[in-house]
Order: C-alpha cells, then structure tokens, then sequence
C-alpha cells in the first residue's frame, strides 16, 4: 500500500498545482515524507506546491481526496502480559494495523486507555495503566501518526471488563483500548 | 501520689489477677493471646435521677470505644447482676483491675456526665471527671470519656471519635465517604459520578486531597468538609494521583506522569514550589511522609519489580527499605516515626506488614486468608485501617499494629483506600 500512495500523492501535488488555489487537507504522511522533487522535474511546480501548502489551512475540513471514516470504525482491544507494559508481537501486528486505518481517515482522532487486572495496588497500577496507554501511543507515533491525534487515560484497574478472579478474566482486563473521537 | 505510681498499681494489680484465672477464663485466654495483656475494666450501669436510656447510649458508645482500644477487656457489670452500689465491695470472681461508674443529668437539651475510675479492689480514685453538652453531643461525651479512661490508665492517646475516609464502590463509579472509627454516620462525601480515589487527610482534619476522573482525566481535588467545596490542585496531562499531606499542613506529594514517566513531585498546597523528587525511568508513586516530614516512603519498580523506598524529602538519598517478596508496594510511615505499614504480595494475595525504618524486623499483620489493601495509621500509631476482601465483598477493617483485634467498621460495605482523620482537637 504504501509503495503506490506515495507517488499518488505526489501526482495529486503536481496536479492540484495547476489548479486553482484551493486549500486541501495534507495527509500525514506528507510530513514525514516531504517532497523534495516531483516527478517531472519542473522546478515551476515545486514552489507553486510550495506556495499552495504555505497557503493552504492544514486544519481545514474534509474534501473529496480524503475518506469519512464508517460510522461503526472499531480499533480493536489490545492486550498485555502480566506487570508488563511492553507490546507483545501480536499486539504490535494489530497496532500495525491500527496505524493503517489511521492513516486511511486523517481526521480521526482515538483516546487510548490503558487497564490493568486486579492483582497489582490500585495506585501502581494507575502508573502501569497510563505506561501502558503511552506505549501505545509512542508505537502508533512511529507508524507517522500525529501524536495531536492521540490522547491517552489510564484507569488502573478500576475499570475491567470481566469483574472475576481469574486468568481469564484478568487476561481480558490488561489492556490498551482505543475510543474514536470523530 | 503520682499517676505514674497508680499506673504502675493498676498494672501490678491486673498481673496478679491473671495468675488467679480459672480453668474458664484460660480457655478465653487461649484463644485470644493478647488478652492476657489486656486491663480488665468493669462498667457500671449509669445512674440517674429518672428514667432514660441515654445512659444506655453513653455507655455502650464508651464502653465500645474502649474495646477498639484493645487495651482493655471490658466487663458489663450488668451481665454479673452487679448493681453500682455493690462495686463499693470487693466482688469474688471478678477479676478486673478497676471499674467504671457513670452518672449522669439530663436538663432539657443538655446532658452532664460524671465519669468516675477506680482501681480496684482498693478503690483508688484514678479519674472523676465531668463532662457537658447537648443530647446532640452524645457520641462526643462518650469518646471524650473514653479518651480520657485510655489516657489515665494505659498513657496512650485515645482515637474515640476519629474519623476514617474512605472509598466506596457502586456500579461503574466510586465517591469518597466517611464514617465515624466506630462505624458510626457512613455517608458520602462526593457526588461527582465519577471515579475518585486516594483521600489523603490535610493535618487540621479540615480537608482532603483525592483524586477525580471527574473531567475524564485522573485530577488532583481537594474537599472541604465543612461545606463540600472542591478545588483543582492539579490538572497536568496523565496522572495525578497517590497524593500525601504534608505533616505540617503546607504541602502535598503526588505522582504525576507529565514528564514522560510516573514521578514523585512535591508543591505547596496552592500549586507553588513544584519540585520533581524522583528521576528514574520506571515508575514512583503512593508517596508517604515520615512524620517529620523530612522523608518520604514511596513504591517504586526500578529494581525490576515493586518494592517500597526511602528517599530525602528534597528528592535525592534514595535507598531500598523492602527485600523479601517480590512485589511490596503502598507504603504509610506510623504517625511515631518508627515503622513503615505496606501490603506484600504473597501467592496472589496482598497482605499487610510493617518494617522497622532501619529495614529490621519485617513482621506480618494479616493472617494470610484474605486480600488486603492500603493500609494506613491511626493517629495514635497503635491501630491500623486497611481494605479486605472477604467472601467477595470489600470492606475497611481496623486493628491493632501487631494483627489483633481485627474487626470491620460497620457501613463500610463496597469500601477500599481508607484515610483515618487527625486526633479531634475540639
């Protein structure tokens, strides 16, 4: 996917540069990935490119070039191992695959939350839960998403999913979940 | 002669007593192995010039703060069949160390007691003492009474009439409560709707500092308890949380996680002054002043896993109080400087013990059945309030600094994160 967005994009920029001058939302990946040299060379094009981003209101709404997200947009559950708030490989595959549909809707932003099960204090585990949220922040950062689009809570263990003790159910209560704020 | 030298009467008198007890009485004995420790103290019915059961209710409420004490095993002298006027005689088989007599008036809305301590059998007057107010005032007579009883006879300071804060769980929220130490008047405190935790008593008894999900982010509040009036104390991005009163009332130590991690920060009570104390990668929190509020206990993980710390209030000086077991956390310093209560877990359960300051003498408080959680100290430094779980259900036990006498406060049902209040100072 990524090896045909880019040049997309960069054929969008040339193409919009002989448009008029009409603001367009900049997919984040543009920022990390400035462009330095368009396809065709023109060195015309690049600063009326330039000009069109210094122009253009980057916190504008939505045109036709980027996706609404769907009104039933799921990130699903992550989860952790015991007093730890390091990403396991399944969870960094499913956080991959987060970062994607972020990408896919720009104006999308999530609140991450991080949980623990009941065994740790609830103070400590207040602490864990908000390393954990921040975890997954940093990672879903380093896929290029804008960290302004990610806000983090931690409820410590006050807020599980599965109120019994045992190890399924304190399983199910370590984890990052993610709540969309359209 | 003195009181130190009644004192010391009372207590030679109750020592030979119990090497009098009979086959019974050692039955008692055994199966609670402080008793014999313990003063023996009869209560007399109280008199009065007519009818009314607010003797009854003076004397339960005194006679129940003296067996919270655990200093004594209260005998009812109703229970004997023992009239008042028969303690003027030695009474055979009773073996108490003295005896309680109660009178008291009753003159529209106010109510007199005189409260009058023997020893016994010789009879030496220890305490007779008057005390006043209104019918209103009753619950305070009777803890000033019993304050005083405990003072006179034991040396220690009295904790009758404390209070304890504390967390009281419903459905998806939890609000901030309180109740008298005897049980007494459970009511709330908040009414946020949200998740708040953590109360932590201000010296004077006039505030307290929780933490409140209240604007979806875990804030640092304080409450005014004479009008319910809150005030943001912190509102910094992620937590702020675990927060500790100073001991001289002019600042809080707190955890918050604005800068990256999970640190121990100091400021004055309005904000000023922040100071970050801890700078270690992993996480510090639940900090807990010394009493002379120049260090501060707190749990850390940067050994690997939780274990409870010393360091200078001025951040800096840390070292490691806890070794044994692999997860110590929620430390709380004793009000006389000389322990550190916190929970250890112990196959999947937490249970409470103290260390002396000098990292000596780990001792367990619990008996390992149940799951308890953030102990803390009684004013008095002789009894401790701490969450157990039992048979599913939550609640806020007290007990003795040693483990015994474990009871829990009635109204604490769904209750978790106790804070017992400063010592009245009416």
């Amino acid at each position: 996917m990524k090896k045909v967005l880019f040049p997309m994009l960069v054929l969008g920029l040339i193409l919009s540069s002989g448009c008029n001058n009409k603001a367009t939302n900049v997919p984040p990946m543009m920022e990390n990935n400035p462009v330095t040299e368009p396809a065709d060379g023109s060195a015309s094009t690049v600063s009326a490119a330039d000009a069109l981003f210094e122009k253009s209101n980057l916190s504008e709404t939505v045109t036709s070039e980027v996706e609404t997200p769907p009104e039933n947009l799921v990130l699903e559950t992550i989860y952790f191992d015991f007093d730890k708030d390091a990403l396991s490989s399944v969870a960094r595959s499913m956080l991959a695959k987060h970062a994607q549909i972020l990408r896919q809707y720009p104006q999308v932003r999530v609140l991450i939350e991080g949980h623990c099960d009941e065994r740790g204090t609830i103070e400590y585990n207040l602490a864990l839960g908000d390393r954990r949220a921040y975890t997954v922040k940093k990672y879903l950062m380093n896929s290029g998403i804008d960290a302004a689009r990610l806000s983090t809570i931690s409820y410590g263990k006050e807020r599980p999913v599965v109120r019994q003790n045992t190890a399924e159910a304190w399983s199910k209560n370590r984890r990052g979940e993610f709540m969309i704020i359209k | 002669m003195t009181r130190k030298q009644l004192y010391r009467i009372i207590l030679g008198i109750s020592l030979l007593a119990c090497g009098t007890v009979f086959s019974q009485e050692s039955v008692y004995l055994k199966i609670q192995s402080r008793a014999f420790e313990k003063i023996r103290i009869l209560a007399h019915e109280f008199e009065t010039n007519r009818p009314s059961d607010v003797g009854g209710q003076l004397r339960d409420i005194l006679t129940n703060d003296l067996r919270l004490s655990d200093y004594f095993l209260v005998l009812d002298a109703r229970a004997y069949g023992i009239r008042p006027a028969q303690g003027q005689n030695p009474i055979p088989g009773i073996n108490a160390a003295a005896q309680i007599f109660g009178a008291f008036e009753i003159d529209g809305q106010n109510v007199r007691l005189n409260v009058r301590v023997e020893d016994f059998p010789d009879r030496n007057l220890i305490l007779n003492k008057d005390y006043s107010g209104t019918l209103g005032d009753l619950r305070q007579i009777a803890h000033a009474a019993a304050n005083e009883i405990i003072f006179f006879l034991v040396g220690e300071t009295g904790v009758a009439g404390t209070q304890i804060s504390f967390v009281k769980e419903g459905g998806e929220n939890k609000e901030l409560a309180l109740v008298d130490y005897d049980g007494e008047n459970p009511h709330q405190l908040t009414f946020n709707q949200s998740i708040n935790l953590s109360p932590t008593w201000s010296p004077s008894g006039a505030f307290l500092a929780f933490t409140s999900f209240k604007a979806q982010n875990p804030d640092l509040i304080a409450l005014r308890l004479s009008s319910g009036a809150t005030v943001k104390l912190s509102t910094q991005p992620g937590l702020n949380t675990a927060p500790a009163w100073s001991p001289d009332g002019k600042r809080i130590a707190f955890t918050m996680t604005k800068d990256g991690n999970a640190e121990i920060y100091v400021m004055d009570v309005n904000g000023a002054k922040l100071q970050r104390l801890t700078n270690h990668w992993a996480i510090d929190s639940s900090p807990s002043w010394s009493p002379s509020g120049r260090e501060i206990a707190f749990t850390s993980g940067r050994s690997g896993s939780p274990q409870v710390y010393i360091m200078s209030a001025e951040g800096g000086g840390t070292r490691r109080l806890t070794y044994e077991g692999g997860y110590n956390a929620s430390p709380a310093w004793s009000p006389q400087g000389d322990l550190v209560a916190y929970v250890s877990r112990e196959k999947g359960l937490f249970q409470v013990y103290t260390i002396e300051v000098n990292g000596m003498n780990v001792a367990r408080v619990t008996d390992g059945k149940y799951n308890n959680e953030d102990p803390v100290w009684a004013p008095d430094g002789q009894h401790l309030a701490f969450s157990v779980k039992k048979d599913g259900l939550w609640k806020i036990y007290i007990c003795a600094r040693d483990g015994s006498g474990l009871r829990a406060v009635p109204g604490t049902e769904n209750g978790i994160m106790p804070a017992w209040s400063p010592l009245i100072t009416e």
